[in-house]
Order: C-alpha cells, then sequence, then structure tokens
C-alpha cells in the first residue's frame, strides 16, 4: 500500500455518494496498480488482479481510512469502474 | 519465497500474518470514515458499490459476497434515534448485532426501483446472523 501511496496512477478528490449528507468533498482516492496483491487466506504474496485497480482512501485530515481491490473501468484498465460518477474531480 | 524487490511493506505483511491469530468473522467502526467495514471471510476480496450506503465485497476465489461496508453511520444512528426510538433496546453496552445496522440500512435505502440490491442487503444480513457478529457504535452508548 505504501508504495501505492506514493506512484499513484489517479488521485481523484471529493468522493460521491449520491447522498449529500454523506459526501465528502474534500476526501481523496489514491489508484494504484500495483504488481503484487496479498492472499489472505494463505498469507502469500501474489500477482496483482489484472482486471482490478487498488484504491485507497484518505480523509481530509490525511488518514487512510480503508483500501480495496476494484474492478477497472471497461474504457481505462487503470481507473476504477465508474470513476466518472464516484468522485467530483481528478488530481493526477 | 523471495523478498519483493520494492516492495517491503508487502514481505513484513506476509511475515507478521504467519503469527496472526485464527481468522474469526468481525466487524468495527471506523470513526475516521465513518463506517462499519464486515470481515466475513478470510479470502481475499474485491469491493463493488451496491448504493450510497453499501459496499459489498466479494471474494475473489468464490465470487460470494464476504464482507462489506457501510458508509454513514452517523445519519443512520441520527434516523433510526428520530424514527424509531425503541431501536435503543436493542443496544447493550455501545454493541449491537450487526444484522440490526443491515436491515436499518435497507429500510433507510430502499426505494423499490433496484429490488437486487435487498438481495444483497439480506444475504449479508444473513451472513451476520449466523456468525453472531456484533459491532461497537459509541455514539450508541448515549441510547
Amino acid at each position: 500500500m505504501v508504495p501505492a501511496l506514493k506512484t499513484p496512477v489517479a488521485i481523484f478528490q471529493g468522493l460521491r455518494w449520491d447522498h449529500p449528507e454523506i459526501d465528502e468533498d474534500d476526501w481523496f482516492c489514491y489508484v494504484a496498480k500495483p504488481q503484487f496483491a496479498y492472499d489472505y487466506k494463505r498469507h502469500q504474496r501474489r500477482s496483482a488482479w489484472a482486471d482490478q485497480v487498488l484504491t485507497i482512501f484518505v480523509t481530509s485530515e490525511w488518514v487512510v481510512y480503508n483500501w480495496c481491490w476494484t474492478k477497472c473501468a471497461p474504457e481505462d484498465s487503470k481507473l476504477p469502474i465508474n470513476f466518472q460518477t464516484r468522485f467530483a474531480n481528478r488530481k493526477l | 519465497m523471495t523478498a519483493s524487490a520494492g516492495y517491503p511493506f508487502l514481505d513484513e505483511m506476509v511475515a507478521a500474518a504467519n503469527q496472526a491469530p485464527v481468522f474469526a468473522p468481525h466487524a468495527f467502526f471506523n470513526a475516521d470514515g465513518d463506517c462499519v467495514e464486515f470481515i466475513a471471510s478470510d479470502e481475499s476480496y474485491y469491493a463493488e458499490r451496491v448504493d450510497s450506503r453499501l459496499t459489498v465485497y466479494y471474494g475473489q476465489e468464490s465470487g460470494q459476497p464476504v464482507g462489506s461496508l457501510i458508509k454513514g453511520i452517523k445519519s443512520i444512528l441520527e434516523r433510526l434515534n428520530e424514527a424509531c426510538p425503541g431501536f435503543c433496546i436493542e443496544v447493550e453496552d455501545g454493541k449491537v448485532h450487526l444484522s440490526h445496522l443491515f436491515t436499518a440500512a435497507m429500510w433507510i435505502e430502499n426505494d423499490g426501483k433496484v429490488p437486487t440490491r435487498a438481495v444483497v442487503y439480506r444475504k449479508l444480513r444473513k451472513i451476520a446472523e449466523a456468525d453472531n457478529v456484533e459491532v461497537e457504535l459509541p455514539q450508541l452508548a448515549r441510547c
């Protein structure tokens, strides 16, 4: 996760949940396409899933509160699916 | 296994995991993210957003729901306290059964337009019930 934060392929600002009371205008999503992933069940390193990107969510106070693998957008394999509606602005 | 050049964090994580306790389903309230995360299995997963509150974690191998993230917990609780003050009865020492939270989020989000949403909520609720998963919500201690 640390290399992913250092060298993201994209950074989005403003998390959109289609819900004004839980939208987060100043939060960020870092998107990375790492070479490796972690297999929770077998406690092993493995190749990353080719059809997915790693998304890391960061609050306005720079707290990493969640990270997960997400399916790629069909039009760009380096970006998460539905990136057009999930985020307000692309910063990188 | 060989060291991952440029990925020392991953190597450290793998080494630490070998000493980790046996997995058990669990849920926790993340105050920074105002969300409750539920991990029902030790299978690696990918996330898929279902609606404005619920993200489901699907197993990378099984393709089945193996967890979830419920967002906007504070507003769910505020709405619950307004609409059904009796919900506090379900809270013991700040802990609530996760299945109740799934029910609450499902009721709040249900607009009848996407029936498959309810199916997903029910599936997750069933998993949480089967494992008797509770989550600690400090805000509810005020009830």
